[in-house]
């Protein structure tokens, strides 16, 4: 019953990354950070694959250490990240930097600060191309015109000589999308692509981002805390919680019947348009000190499932990821006998 | 960035127009009579009288001021009380000794305070950073003219008869002397005027450079190291240390992490997309130390038995010669405007956002 993920896939369905039991840890001064802390997930060939959680649960964490950027005082201690059957964990700092921008680029959540202040981004652009493909410099101009006009942007060969400061952000989101597109890698990490950007401009980002996943055959793994961006783009879920990962589906099942007591909560607190609620239906309490985490569930502080049903192993034993419907995943005790009293 | 300094030039003028007004009246507000301090305390009444008509001391400050302003625009800044020479005269004298050591000891400072910081950020809490940043500590706290002494003891007397000798004092050995490019390119320029080629001349480096006088220039340059090694330590620290913590800092803003994530390798990184915007304080601290150069260059020159800018300077402020003072205050702060706009036009260089203001 527990995580049979591994193993019981037919070869053919290999997915393109798989995450296994991911620790990045923080060693600071004041105690050990765990900021990721039992990761696991995967991400098929050409899905949008959401990752959705609280400010802090790791999300970036996640992204950041399958990129093999932790910074200092950050450290993967264990897990397994496979690219196409790859450990990237394994890889040396030059087989990485040949990766990055190439099999696997990122956007990032603020996109005006993410590009250099004192280049033009028409050059930003093309040192991607500079570094990963053989290209004479016209080829090379003509190829990061073209990319600027494929996201969207008006009058790109004028639009090469701007620096980011002479951008909105939107355009700037814009640029760096082209950036993580030119080499056309196999996955693009969007970490809260559209989270800095205005409720228009948002809408147009994440079309964009969509449509050059189904015109490239793309992989995408969207981080987002807003569950409304996971309902309308992605194809699964990956919940998380604290560091870990607390439940798994099909982005469909998961809103239909979210199992996690956390998920609950989260679904739960989503606004719906037209509708004047009581009060905002959020999950009580805070997300857990991650330098002294409590020995059980992570969850098990604020959550009402608990009491309600009268589990007592909660505080103690942190439980396992149950496979409770086929390809329906949940870290809680609820689903120990295999989640039909749920 | 041609507006933008256009814009800098134009805001220069009152800052001249200012600095002129206040070098006026700190001469005149220097206290001490300068007739007495200049002829001596046995000097007549009558005696006085004379010398402050040949000084134009009878006019009214606001007359003074009209003529001294008159003057300057047309290139005469009067003449020294003790010496009895045009000011502009010493200028050409002694203003290329300070420049040239200023500006060697900026080298020096920025040669080594660079690589030191960038190595240090680099190797960021290993023991290479511990050592240099122990090394920048000490160097800041270093008195000028103690490191003066002990340097020219040190490779002017302990290392004697041995290679690392190094002349502990003076511009050029004795028996040397270096022919005025203009003489060699058959210029006809008076030696004694306030004039570029004279000034120039005087440089010795630079001038052995135009006549191509490599022996010469070697031995300019050997007189160099030490006074320029003992002025620039100070800056050097203060730049090593500038250049660690800013680049630290830029090495953990985004654009960092968005160069990473494209497959930038990390000396890359540190060198092309962080160093240029580390750089940005650095200038301005390089700006800043350089006024501070100045107030070393006096203890430099003492020590190392140069006659430049600060030597005189000092001679007539305690000699109530303030024509000099006048004169040399004024032109070191025209420097200090040059210096200014010079740091300007590099910071618009190296942030287009600053081209736009
Ligand atoms: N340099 C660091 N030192 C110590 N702890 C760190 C450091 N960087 C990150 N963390 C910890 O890692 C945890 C996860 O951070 P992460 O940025 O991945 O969160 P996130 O889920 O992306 O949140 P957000 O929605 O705010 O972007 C944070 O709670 C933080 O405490
Ligand atoms: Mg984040």
């Amino acid at each position: 019953m527990v995580d049979k993920r591994n193993g019981n896939s037919p070869l053919s369905e290999q997915p393109l990354l798989e995450v296994r039991d991911l620790r990045t840890y923080f060693f600071t001064r004041r105690g050990t950070v765990k900021a990721i802390d039992g990761v696991s997930f995967r991400v098929n060939c050409g899905e949008i694959r959401g990752v959705v959680g609280e400010s802090g649960c790791g999300k970036s964490m996640t992204a950041m250490s399958i990129l093999q950027l932790v910074d200092k005082p950050g450290k993967i201690v264990s897990g397994e990240i496979l690219f196409k059957g790859e450990d990237l964990v394994k890889k040396s700092r030059r087989e990485m930097s040949r990766l990055r921008g190439k099999q696997i680029s990122v956007i990032f959540q603020e996109p005006r600060s993410s590009l250099n202040p004192v280049f033009k981004v028409g050059n930003q652009l093309r040192e991607v191309l500079h570094i990963h493909e053989e290209l004479k410099r016209e080829q090379e101009q003509k190829k990061a015109v073209s990319q600027l006009r494929e996201v969207g942007i008006p009058d790109p060969e004028r639009r090469m000589d701007n620096y980011p400061h002479e951008m909105s952000g939107g355009m700037a989101q814009r640029v760096m999308i082209a950036m993580g597109m030119a080499c056309a890698p196999d996955l693009l990490i969007a970490d809260e692509p559209t989270t800095a950007l205005d409720v228009t401009i948002q809408a147009q980002v994440l079309d964009l981002i969509r449509s050059l996943r189904d015109d490239h055959n793309m992989t995408v793994l969207l981080i987002t805390h807003d569950m409304g961006v996971v309902a309308e783009m992605t194809d699964n879920v990956t919940v998380m919680y604290a560091g870990t990962t607390v439940e798994e589906a099909s982005t469909e099942v998961l809103f239909a019947e979210p199992l996690h007591p956390y998920t609950q909560g989260l679904i739960a607190s989503i606004p719906v348009m037209g509708e004047v609620k009581e009060r905002l239906d959020v999950i009580p309490g805070t997300v857990p000190n991650l330098i002294d985490m409590p020995p059980g569930c992570r969850f098990a502080p604020r959550c009402r499932a608990r009491i309600e049903f009268g589990l007592e192993k909660c505080m103690v034993e942190e439980p396992p990821m149950f496979e409770v419907k086929p390809n329906h995943f949940a870290r809680c005790w609820l689903y120990e006998g295999g989640g039909d009293e749920a | 960035m041609a507006g933008y300094l256009a814009r800098r030039l134009t805001l220069a003028v009152p800052v001249l127009l200012g600095i002129l007004f206040v070098t006026f009246a700190l001469a005149r507000l220097l206290p001490g009579d300068p007739c007495r301090s200049a002829l001596g305390e046995r000097a007549t009444e009558q005696i006085c009288e004379a010398f402050n008509e040949r000084y134009g001391l009878n006019e009214s400050i606001p007359e003074q001021f009209r003529i001294y302003l008159r003057d300057v625009l047309s290139g005469d800044l009067g003449e020294s009380i003790k010496f009895g020479r045009p000011v502009t005269e010493l200028m050409v004298e002694r203003l290329p000794v300070t420049v040239e050591l200023t500006f060697f000891a900026m080298l020096f400072a920025v040669l080594i305070g660079i690589p030191m910081g960038l190595v240090s950020a680099y190797y960021h809490n290993s023991s290479v950073d511990v050592l240099t940043m122990i090394t920048a500590n000490i160097g800041v706290s270093m008195p000028v003219f103690w490191l003066g002494l002990m340097l020219s003891y040190l490779f002017g007397v302990a290392f004697r008869d041995t290679v690392l000798w190094l002349p502990p004092s003076g511009r050029l050995s004795a028996g040397i002397s270096i022919e005025p490019f203009y003489a060699a390119w058959g210029m006809s320029v008076n030696p004694d005027a306030l004039t570029l080629p004279g000034f120039i001349a005087n440089i010795n480096t630079l001038n052995a450079l135009l006549v191509q006088d490599w022996n010469g220039l070697g031995d300019a340059l050997r007189h160099m190291i030490l006074p320029a090694m003992a002025l620039g330590t100070i800056p050097m620290s203060i730049i090593a240390r500038m250049t660690r913590s800013s680049l630290l800092e830029v090495l953990g803003l985004n654009y960092v992490r968005t160069a990473r994530a494209k497959g930038v390798r990390e000396t890359k990184v540190v060198l092309k997309h962080a160093f240029r915007n580390a750089l940005l304080p650095v200038v301005t601290i390089i700006g800043l130390s350089l006024g501070s150069l100045l107030s070393g260059a006096v203890l430099t020159e003492t020590v190392f038995g140069l006659s430049g800018v600060g030597r005189i300077l000092y001679d007539s402020i305690t000699g109530r010669d303030y024509t000099v003072v006048q004169g040399f205050t004024l032109i070191i702060a025209v420097i200090f405007v040059f210096i200014n706009l010079v740091v300007d036009t590099l910071y618009a260089y190296l942030d287009p956002r600053i081209r736009l203001e």
